[in-house]
């Protein structure tokens, strides 16, 4: 994973904010604490082959990747949700979700270090 | 309408409750709640929001059921359901059970809740300005207040009205012109059970006589030349409500025998049309001729004079109200001075005086016009007889009620010559045919009298 690729995108947070910055480091600060709590949560639906939790922590992400411009997420988390709420392609959900969380891990420290 | 609007957000994601937060809180009057659970929002709810955005996955509760007790507390709060995924049937099914929209997270989300949002504010507005109107309304036909009068003809007027309120009855209003034909009836329907519902006047005399079916009953698109699309007839538009049919007296015979079918049918068919509409609204009609009179002379059907008689109201002249003339010209001056926002304005005995030897032949729209015009001339806060100037189409009768000496009579007459020749008193003794020397020596006499009281009345 190339550290330099800038993972995330704030345009839309900032279009939000318009100029308000403090809503902006907010909202990053709150996903730095979030991301590693879905991360745990999916780790432990999988674990458990509670995939219908897996899904639903899925679901409960996606609209804040969406928002933090995450775009090479946008289809996998995606994915993760429909395969893990009807248990189809349950062989690839194990390789797919190591991809998620790495992605998550490397955006989580970009921002920290933003 | 200054009331806050109050959105409560019920978001169990944390984060993208924030977004929504603070995306609605960038309008200043808007106050926003936010809710991670069903729980904790139902506990809520007394606080009566505004708005509602539910997230349907929620963890204690099915967005369903907390829609269904929303709906159930109150079910005027718009619910906007905010759903992670597009799913159809859910949708149809929410926005059955009350949803008020159905948005899916997405990069349009914001703009979409917002745009909800202007719709619901808009909404809400009209609703209660609407409701404001409507009160409004009857208020301002409450007839204690709308109908004004203590003589003895208006105490049987008004216990009149009160056994027109109570039922459907028709009710037919006559009286001569200005007596308050119109607001009687509006007071009727206004203080009856379909004071909601709405009431449609026509005035027949006001429509050309070839186009009042089509009026009055609605035509059907290509009925006629002309007919470009399909209109609904004042009977039509009344339904739940009151026509009131104005100068009743007027109406064409043929007309006449159309309109006696509806009523004996209760039901109507729009001009070119085939289909039957069921008759549902009280009718009311005035007209200021004698219609027992019209029947006599063969220009009224019998049978309709009798389907419409009712309950038979008759307005009294203003002449035959005494003191009544008074009351209402303090209520025209007090409203007047409302409206022009300047102070109190009162009448002079003598102004009451001369108002009350009036005959009024235009009844409560001339007093009115009189009114109006006398508070316009008066330069203080006393309205005097000088100011008071009638301008009555002055019919001879009109001058014949005012019953006064045959001399009196004769000094109008000259004088009214007088000014018309230019005081030309050859001329004007020719015309009446009288001598010149009558003439002036009613004008010395009117001198004299000048300079001592002036008792001349401007009319």
């Amino acid at each position: 994973m190339q550290m330099e690729e800038k993972l995330y995108s704030l345009d839309q947070l900032e279009a939000l904010a318009s100029g308000d910055q403090a809503f902006v480091d907010k909202m990053v600060d709150m996903f730095i604490h979030m991301a590693p709590e879905s991360v745990d949560r999916m780790i432990t639906a999988l674990a458990d082959d509670n995939l219908e939790d897996l899904g639903a922590a899925a679901h409960k992400v996606k609209p804040s990747i969406d928002m933090m411009g995450i775009v090479s997420l946008k289809q996998k988390i995606r994915d993760l949700e429909q395969w893990g709420k009807n248990r189809t392609n349950v062989d690839m959900i194990p390789g797919l979700l190591d991809e998620v969380i790495n992605t998550l891990n490397d955006v989580v420290q970009q921002l920290r270090n933003r | 309408m200054a009331e806050e609007f109050k959105i409560f957000i019920v978001e169990d994601d944390v984060w993208y409750g924030e977004v929504i937060e603070y995306h609605l809180s960038l309008n200043p009057d808007v106050l926003v709640k936010k809710f991670t659970n069903g729980k904790d929002f139902l506990k809520a709810l007394d606080e009566q929001p505004s708005l509602v955005t539910l997230d349907y996955s929620l963890p204690d509760i099915t967005g369903e059921e907390v829609l269904k007790r929303v709906k159930e507390f109150n079910p005027e709060i718009p619910v906007v359901i905010i759903s992670g995924q597009e799913d159809i049937g859910t949708a149809i099914k929410l926005l059955k059970e009350g949803a008020y929209d159905y948005i899916v997270k997405d990069d349009d989300t914001k703009d979409r809740i917002w745009n909800t949002i202007k719709n619901i504010r808009e909404k809400t507005e009209l609703k209660e300005e609407i409701s404001q109107l409507k009160k409004q309304i009857v208020q301002k036909y409450d007839f204690s207040k709308s109908i004004i009068g203590n003589s003895p003809p208006m105490k049987r007027i008004f216990s009149l009205i009160q056994k027109a309120m109570g039922s459907n009855i028709t009710v037919s209003i006559t009286g001569e012109t200005g007596t308050g034909k119109e607001v009687v009836a509006k007071a009727i329907h206004y203080n009856s059970q379909r004071k909601k519902k709405p009431f449609v006047a026509v005035n027949i005399t006001a429509i050309p006589s070839e186009l009042i079916e089509s009026e009055l009953f609605g035509h059907e698109k290509g009925a006629f030349t002309g007919a470009i699309a399909r209109r609904i007839g004042k009977f039509e538009e009344a339904t739940g409500g009151t026509i009131f049919l104005d100068e009743i007296g007027e109406m064409d015979i043929n007309m006449q025998s159309k309109l006696l079918r509806v009523l004996q049918e209760r039901e109507l068919t729009r001009v070119g049309g085939s289909g039957i509409i069921k008759l549902n609204c009280r009718v009311l009609v005035a007209t200021h001729k004698d219609l027992a009179e019209e029947v006599r002379k063969g220009n009224f059907r019998e049978d309709l004079y009798y389907r419409l008689l009712g309950l038979p109201i008759g307005l009294p002249a203003l002449r035959e109200r005494g003191k009544d003339i008074l009351l209402l010209a303090k209520h025209f001056i007090d409203e007047y001075c409302k409206e022009n926002d300047i102070g109190k304005l009162s009448l002079s005995t003598s102004a009451q005086n001369k108002m009350l030897k009036y005959p009024w032949p235009g009844n409560i729209r001339e007093l009115k016009a009189v009114v109006e015009l006398a508070c316009v001339m008066t330069d203080s806060n006393v309205i005097d007889d000088e100011h008071i100037t009638f301008n009555s189409s002055g019919s001879i009768d009109t001058l014949l009620q005012t019953e006064m000496p045959l001399r009196e009579y004769t000094h109008r007459i000259v004088k009214f010559y007088l000014d018309k020749y230019n005081h030309d008193v050859v001329t004007v003794a020719k015309k009446l045919s009288i001598g010149k020397s009558t003439i002036y020596r009613m004008l010395q006499e009117e001198n004299a009298a000048l300079r001592g009281t002036p008792t001349t009345q401007d009319y």
